[in-house]
């Protein structure tokens, strides 16, 4: 294989690896460890982005660098995407060892649930979440 | 959602401790039915479209939710049988999630740290 050849292959594989990394998430999502941590997805960046660099280091070809160049602007804008645009506003909190506000809500299994009902059975674990959509 | 499934993989861990587990957001209670069915959840989801509850507990996300309407920061917070918080774990990302055991291991601490603040106290 010519090292021009090459520098494509190992450079287009490297990208291939890491564009993988979105499915690979979407796929274990369902762990909510490798949904926090995202290691799964960023294990396959990593093998992505040493591909890429190992075939600008061996070829030295334009087209690897051009590539490189283009998969550390991928891995910039996931870092981005992961760390930053989802970051949550921080919560109001409510002083520690203060009193939970007393509610009365409608439940799935339609009755009305106060806190003050669910509270006789003993202490009480709210999780509070995202929703459906 | 993955996090409801876990929930309930230990709702019976938590019922040994006394703990009753219920779930909070901004789904109607109809759409609350529906995750419960589906998923075989055995606790109950209560229904704050309005986000008034959340938001007493400090928990919106702004604009967050379908059409930019206000949901809720995902957080499960422990309340002890006197009404008191005892302890909370809010997620500082989206996809930020705690395990099913690490949700069992906050409640013990939670109510291990409260009975020897109860006893010292």
């Amino acid at each position: 294989m010519s090292p021009h050849s090459r520098a494509w292959w190992l450079g287009l594989a490297g990208l291939l690896l890491t564009l993988a990394a979105l499915p690979a998430y979407a796929l274990t999502m369902d762990q909510p460890f490798l949904r926090s941590t995202g290691l799964v997805a960023w294990t396959l960046v990593a093998a992505g982005l040493t591909l890429a660099l190992v075939a600008v280091i061996r070829t030295r070809r334009r087209a690897a660098k051009w590539i490189l160049g283009v998969h550390v602007a991928l891995v910039i804008f996931a870092f981005y995407a992961f760390f930053g645009f989802a970051r949550l506003p921080r919560p109001s909190m409510l002083a520690a060892d203060s009193v939970a506000p007393a509610f009365t809500l409608p439940s799935s299994s339609g009755e009305q649930v106060s806190l003050a009902r669910l509270l006789q059975d003993g202490p009480v674990l709210l999780a509070f979440y995202r929703g459906e959509w | 959602m993955s996090e409801l499934r876990g929930l309930a993989a230990i709702n019976d861990d938590l019922k040994d401790m006394n703990v009753t587990l219920a779930g909070v957001s901004t789904d109607t209670p109809e759409a609350a039915r529906r995750v419960v069915e589906r998923h075989k959840l055995p606790f109950q989801i209560l229904s704050d479209p309005k986000c008034q509850t959340i938001a007493a507990f400090g928990l919106v996300h702004k604009n967050a939710g379908p059409g930019g309407t206000d949901i809720a920061i995902p957080a499960q917070i422990l309340i002890g049988r006197d009404g008191k918080i005892l302890g909370r774990r809010v997620a500082r990302l989206i996809q930020d999630r705690p395990s099913a055991n690490e949700t069992l291991e906050n409640v013990r601490l939670f109510l291990a740290e409260a009975q020897r603040t109860r006893r010292v106290g």
